[in-house]
């Protein structure tokens, strides 16, 4: 264990805290163009596992033959006017390098902060339960500080994201690109490399129930599908599918997935093999 | 008085208009039907005017459509 800041460990024990954030149906691993009104604020608790294939060669010697990396991601909403929210994004990382089944390296640090504002471009309500909505996101990521997590530099943040509801069906496209000033290849495991990087995402999510809602109904159940593209400029490609199931009350979202590659033409980093993400969202 | 109201697609993102609608003066409660896409309002004098009822659905991120007087 190389790096324990005391900041590490007291973010990774309040991100244990039952907390968290949720809008519509919003799918797990990619963005939305929904956001809280003006006072409102949701916190998002998602811890997501990711197992990594070995590492090209041009890496750290011995070579990992897998990395294990444990994301727990603490996340703030705070509608500050009618069309516009902030969101903050507090990264905590456990990463553990792997060579002939033995551990070789293992890190706990906080990933560079996000900070961003969502902007609603534009919305059209067009049923009682339908609406189609148009998000822009700018901001930046920022230096943690924590020598084995963070790029060193700020990352500009540009995206645009467009959620659509009809009854029962949800549909979100997004598109997020990060300017990447800083970084280093060897401890990239996609997006925080040198190479800046594009994510293009979309999902579908279904109401399994209720089929129809009923005046007391206040709590439904989605299963969501949703396909995440990384594209790094310097060539490295990864789309990953993603199943999962959201269960959101009135103040309140819960959600499980698992994440599965089904694209890669990666090089200068190593694969993804499988992962899974769960998470929970509170209203304040 | 009723409020129909477009947009309410889930439960979660109802919540902010229990929180707009809930907060003006002269709203003792909001209950939110999913069903009839509706906000049924129990009110106490003085009375919220149609267009700050309006204002507070349009905060809350929904489109109002129409009051029903109850």
């Amino acid at each position: 264990m190389q790096s324990h800041s005391i900041t590490a460990i007291i973010a990774c024990a309040v991100s244990t805290l039952p907390a968290s954030l949720a809008c519509a149906q919003e799918a797990l691993n990619m963005d939305a163009a929904t956001q809280p009104s003006p006072g409102v604020i949701y916190l998002y608790e998602r811890a997501r596992y990711t197992r990594y294939g070995s590492a090209p060669e041009s890496s750290d010697t011995p070579r990992p033959d897998r990395t294990n990396l444990l994301e727990i991601d603490t996340t703030i909403m705070a509608g500050l006017a009618t069309n516009l929210a902030l969101i903050a994004t507090i990264p905590v990382e456990r990463r553990e390098d792997r060579a002939g089944g033995q551990a070789i390296d293992t890190n706990l640090g906080i990933a560079d902060p996000e900070l961003l504002l969502k902007y609603r471009l534009y919305k059209s309500d067009s049923g009682s339960l339908d609406t189609l909505r148009i998000a822009a996101l700018f901001g930046a990521e920022i230096p943690s500080g924590d020598g084995n997590f963070t790029s060193g530099s700020v990352d500009p943040i540009v995206g645009v994201a467009a959620t659509m509801i009809r009854g029962r069906h949800g549909f979100n496209a997004a598109a997020r690109f990060k300017l990447n000033t800083g970084g280093d290849r060897d401890h990239n495991l996609g997006g925080d490399g040198p190479d800046d990087a594009l994510r293009l995402d979309a999902s579908y999510l279904f109401r399994l129930a209720p089929a129809s809602w009923s005046a007391q109904s206040d709590t439904a159940l989605y299963a969501a599908f949703e396909l995440n593209t990384l594209y790094e400029t310097g060539g490295d490609t990864e789309t990953l599918l993603s199943p999962g199931l959201l269960l959101e009350g009135r103040k309140w979202a819960g959600e499980i997935g698992a994440r599965i590659p089904v694209y890669e033409d990666v090089r200068d980093r190593p694969e993804v093999e499988w992962g899974f993400v769960a998470g929970v969202r509170f209203f304040f | 008085m009723t409020l129909h109201v477009n947009g309410l697609s889930c439960p979660l993102c109802a919540s902010n208009v229990d929180r707009q609608i809930g907060a003006l003066p002269g709203v003792a409660s909001a209950d939110v039907n999913f069903e009839k896409g509706t906000i049924d309002l129990s009110l106490v004098e003085p009375r919220p005017s149609p267009m700050t009822l309006e204002r507070a659905v349009d905060r809350a991120g929904f489109t109002l459509v129409s009051i029903e007087p109850r």
